[in-house]
């Protein structure tokens, strides 16, 4: 039944999508009984019963479908949402009726994965030629690429016996990013507390390094006169590189497919993503490595999404040991001295090595 | 404006009021059940939010398994399964009317309000039922609507997350929820409901295949009409005003009082009538499908008869007695080109006393035509009438009890001696009427009554002055019986009939005279009847009330395949009025279509060409349906596809053509690595068609790409992969 269900709502064939509410299936229930006993008894009393239940059906259906037409639903704006969390998103629509109002309207965007959960954004009154806006809240279950088929606009207009749908066609995408969840305060000092990789080296930047000998081209501001004269050669100051303090996360999407399956990479990337983010958040520069691509570092909300868009899509490689050393020794850190933070799976979920 | 929660409560509680007061108009429930049922109808605003308590909720739900557990033993120990079924769904209706909070409560409640209506469907075919019909249709319908937006806020305010409910009720108290658009809207819907019930209720068709049951009316209790009847059974219906027979005359003023001739019964044991004419024999039909009552070799036609079309209505208690004006010569039920459809043949019978009746479904009404002829009472041809009788009349109608001397003395006084039976005969019914008083409670001794009334307490009601006479004519030889019938009626000024009532039943004398037949005496004071057919003050109101409920019952309770038909007719005579050529005259006949469908399927080819038609028509039909649907569809307020979006999915077809197709599991930006990685040349117009395509897809904000831009990199691309080389 699901199935057929489910089937039905995709079909393109059939653009308005019926469904019977709990007191729906009560009064059909209800009307064929009466017709049985109606034309059984040949009592006229009891066709006029069924009659009126009839119409009441009849007049359900047909004012469900006019309640839905001369609607028009804004496409959804957002285009990027994290995973396992709740979303509102505001969604529009505009009735372009001249006489009638439509009422009890409900609106979602269709996703194509059955694990979705959505919440309608609801308007009680669109009143002709005016629109309304009401949030909508959608629970992704996984991060990934979501194809949006369209918009639905439905309504159980006038007696909440049926619910009519239409899916307006409005093809996209929505981005996934993974879950992110607070840093633990081990992870994160971690980092700073300097058992993470960090290799200072000289280059631009503002922070003191050390000390060297004049070379040609050298800023003649940057001469310790002080002591050049007590060397009795020139010598300039020289700053850590700007390249040092920025972090690199360095994620392992790899799993010999132990007995969690890709669930151990896939809280792996969620581990990574917040890290990154809390990072970010921290007013660091934060880059990704991963054994499918890598986010040069950066800083700012802007590279957040840029990792996390990476993150999103990023694949689960399934392989066996060896493969999974050849993908471990892909994910190198960068050479220009960044702190690095490894994220690799294991069975029993991502770790912080 | 009212207040939403107010307004929709207050909705609520009218439509199960209207279900309750179907049930309680019935007659089978007491005012004390009905009432309380109301009282908790009236309680539930105050109190339902006492019943948010689990314990109460619990309890309520207990106390309704043990009523259930009542009534189903109530039901098998009694037998009457209808009547504990209706009383648990009228307590099932109080208990929830004390609980509404949600919408889904307030669907239930009306769940069970349609129930009780069905209910009243089946136990109250009375006018009330149609009456309640229409202000429970625009109840059920406004309740419905107002539901329906309930739940609408409820949803929208996540009320399953509100246990205490306060912000919903906050919200529902608002007064401007409801707009002047919605009641316009609710009352046009109401309108649509109601029109649309009428269709299905007169289009349905009647098939009435009777597995369980067959359709019947509760019959009016009617005593004083069957084989035998007791002295002073009249008394008891004497007063009762429901009417039993509507009478319309054919072409001649209405006049009243009528005397409606019922049946005739001829022996008598001292306490009770009975009949003793039982031999029935079929009537026969002449060329105008009338059954004629005697074998008169004169056309019908040519008697000139009183003709009365009579609507009686069902009778419990008596045989089908058919009613009409004195010397009836012929019956008919009511022509119809569909008569041929009618579920039962109704059969007319006549016994020896000439008393018609018919055989047909007891508990329904019948609907047919008397032929009467009026009477002669010349009184000097009826005294030229013989006194002697055959031995077969004498026989039978001057069968007498144990003869007290004192009846025949005071008959022969009442008659005088050596009269004409005519005479006779009128010189005993002035008599009684002189001296006798008519008394509707009069009390009489059980051993003799007659003789208690003529001797004793000198008063009574018309069964014991027709009685009387009969007995002492039948003392002095003149062959009589008493005849049961009606006699009254009011005319009803809308519907152009009278109307009898079973307070206009009674009981009068039919005398024998040789050669002329049976002649009416009636010996009941004239001032008594007077005073039965007193009016009161509302008549116009009974008059119009009377005329609705015989079309409430002909149209609508008695509603069959017959009238179906018939009324699908009359449609087609509406709309074929312009040509009439195709069906008859006198409109359409069962027969018309029957040569219809002959000469279509005369016609060569005539049956594919009506297929090709109709599947034509049919395609036509969808069409149209369809571009209507499209044109008027819900649509998504987009902008026009970007053009990024397009140029960068026909990028992936090029290089998929190129064997470079995007994986499944590849992001845009890995793809786009194993572009430069493979196609070194298409590598600046694939990232900038990529990037393009991300901003396009992921970027809620900023211009969509330049269209031209867009395909002058695409068409760099092409130039490229046209080119171009792949690399290992």
């Amino acid at each position: 039944m699901g199935r057929i269900r489910e089937f039905f709502w995709r079909s393109a064939f059939f653009p308005r999508k019926l469904s019977f509410t709990r007191e729906g299936k009560i009064v059909v229930l209800i009307s064929i009984g009466l017709g049985i006993a109606a034309v059984n008894t040949g009592n006229n009393l009891l066709y006029m019963v069924f009659g009126l239940s009839l119409a009441l059906i009849i007049i359900s259906g047909i004012l469900s479908e006019a309640n839905l037409r001369g609607l028009e639903c804004q496409p959804l704006k957002s285009r990027r949402m994290v995973a396992r969390r709740q979303t509102p998103v505001a969604l529009k629509v505009v009735c372009r009726r001249k006489r009638f109002p439509a009422f009890s309207i409900e609106a979602w965007p269709l996703f194509d994965d059955p694990g979705m959960t959505v919440e309608p954004a609801r308007f009680l009154e669109l009143r002709p030629g005016r629109d309304g806006t009401a949030a909508c809240s959608m629970g992704f279950p996984h991060r990934g690429e979501f194809e949006l088929r369209g918009m639905v606009l439905s309504t159980a207009f006038p007696f909440s016996f049926f619910r009519k749908s239409v899916v307006v066609p409005a093809p996209a995408s929505v981005l996934v990013h993974p879950a992110i969840h607070p840093v633990e305060s081990e992870a994160a000092s971690l980092a700073r507390s300097g058992e993470d990789e960090h290799r200072p080296v000289a280059g631009r930047g503002l922070e003191f390094f050390g000390v060297r000998d004049y070379r040609e081209g050298d800023n003649p501001r940057h001469i310790l006169h002080r002591q050049s004269a007590s060397r009795q050669s020139q010598v300039v100051r020289e700053f850590e590189d700007m390249g040092s303090r920025s972090l690199s996360v360095l994620l392992v999407n790899a799993t010999s497919g132990g007995s969690g399956g890709a669930g151990p990479v896939e809280d792996a990337v969620e581990e990574a993503a917040s890290l990154a983010v809390h990072y970010l958040e921290a007013g660091e520069q934060v880059g990704l490595v991963t054994g499918s691509g890598s986010v040069t570092p950066g800083s700012g909300p802007a590279q957040s999404e840029r990792i996390l868009d990476c993150l999103a899509t990023l694949p689960v490689l399934l392989t066996d040991v060896p493969g999974l050393r050849e993908i471990a020794r892909r994910v190198r850190p960068p050479d220009d001295g960044a702190r690095v933070v490894w994220v690799t799976a294991r069975d029993d979920g991502g770790s912080v090595g | 404006m009212m207040r939403f929660d107010r307004l929709h409560r207050g909705v609520s509680a009218l439509t199960v009021l209207i279900g309750f007061a179907v049930l309680y108009l019935s007659g089978e429930f007491s005012t004390a059940i009905m009432g309380g049922a109301c009282a908790a109808l009236f309680t539930g605003p105050f109190v339902h939010r006492f019943f948010v308590r689990r314990s109460a909720s619990i309890s309520t739900n207990v106390v309704v398994v043990l009523t259930g557990i009542v009534a189903g033993y109530q039901a098998f120990a009694t037998g009457n399964f209808l009547y504990y079924t209706i009383l648990y769904a009228v307590f099932l209706g109080a208990v929830k009317s004390l609980m509404l909070r949600r919408g889904g409560d307030f669907m239930q409640l009306y769940a069970l309000s349609f129930l009780h209506v069905v209910a009243g469907a089946v136990i109250n075919p009375g006018l009330s039922f149609g009456v309640a019909m229409f202000p429970y249709v625009v109840c059920l319908t406004l309740s419905l609507m107002l539901t329906n937006l309930r739940r609408g806020i409820e949803d929208n305010l996540g009320a399953d997350h509100d246990p205490t409910g306060e912000r919903v009720e906050l919200n529902l108290a608002r007064k401007d929820l409801i707009r002047p658009g919605f009641l316009t809207v609710t009352v046009g819907i109401t309108a649509a409901v109601f029109l649309i019930s009428l269709v299905f209720f007169f289009l349905f068709p009647r098939m009435g295949l009777g597995f369980f049951a067959t359709q019947s009316r509760f019959g009016i209790a009617m005593t004083g009409f069957s084989d035998t009847v007791t002295l002073g059974d009249f008394g008891n219906i004497i007063e009762d005003p429901e009417v039993v027979m509507r009478v319309k005359f054919d072409g001649r003023p209405t006049t009243t009082p009528l005397r409606m001739r019922g049946q005739s019964l001829d022996e008598y044991d001292g306490k009770s009538w009975r009949k003793t004419t039982r031999r029935l024999r079929g009537l026969n039909m002449d060329s105008k499908a009338r059954y004629r009552v005697d074998n008169n070799e004169m056309r019908l036609d040519d008697l000139d008869p009183v003709v009365q079309e009579i609507y009686l209505e069902p009778m419990v208690g008596t045989p089908r007695v058919l009613f009409g004006l004195p010397n009836p010569v012929g019956f008919k039920r009511p022509s119809s080109s569909f008569a041929a459809l009618r579920p039962t043949k109704w059969r007319f019978y006549m016994d020896d006393a000439h008393d018609v009746s018919v055989t047909g479904p007891p508990r329904s009404s019948i609907v047919y035509t008397v032929y009467s002829v009026q009477q002669s009472r010349e009184p000097e041809r009826m005294r030229s009438t013989e006194r002697v009788y055959s031995d077969l009349i004498n026989s039978i109608y001057n069968q007498l009890p144990a003869t007290q001397p004192r009846i025949k003395a005071l008959a022969r006084r009442m008659a005088g001696d050596g009269a004409h039976p005519f005479d006779a005969a009128g010189a005993i019914e002035r008599a009684l009427k002189d001296e006798y008083q008519y008394a509707l409670n009069s009390v009489h001794g059980e051993e003799d009554p007659l003789a208690d009334f003529l001797f004793r307490n000198r008063q009574g009601h018309c069964e014991y002055f027709a009685s009387a006479m009969v007995v002492l004519l039948r003392h002095i030889g003149i062959p009589s019986r008493i005849v049961n019938g009606f006699y009254g009626g009011e005319a009803n000024e809308y519907g152009g009939y009278v109307y009898l009532r079973k307070a206009d039943a009674h009981s009068w004398v039919e005398v024998w005279f040789p050669g002329v037949g049976w002649v009416t005496f009636d010996p009941t004071p004239p001032v008594a009847l007077d005073l039965r057919m007193n009016r009161s003050w509302w008549r116009t109101v009974t008059d119009a009330v009377d005329n609705v409920k015989l079309w409430w019952y002909r149209w609508v309770v008695e509603y069959d395949l017959e009238q179906q038909v018939e009324f699908v007719a009359g449609l087609f005579r509406l709309l074929d009025r312009r040509d009439k050529g195709a069906f008859s005259e006198s409109g359409l006949r069962w027969k018309d279509f029957k040569k219809l469908k002959h000469r279509l399927k005369a016609l060569p080819w005539g049956k594919w060409a009506l297929s090709v038609v109709a599947i034509v028509a049919l395609l036509i039909g969808i069409r149209w349906l369809v571009l209507r649907r499209r044109r008027s569809s819900p649509a998504v307020l987009c902008r026009p596809q970007d053009p990024a979006v397009k140029a960068y999915r026909t990028m992936l077809k090029l290089l998929a053509r190129r064997g470079l197709a995007r994986k499944d599991s590849e992001t845009q930006v890995e793809f786009l690595g194993r572009v430069v990685l493979q196609l070194p040349d298409a590598a600046h117009p694939a990232r900038e068609l990529t990037w393009a395509y991300l901003r396009a897809a992921y970027s809620s904000t900023g211009p969509a790409a330049d269209a031209a831009e867009t395909e002058a990199t695409l068409q760099s691309l092409r130039q490229s992969l046209a080119s171009g080389q792949t690399s290992p």
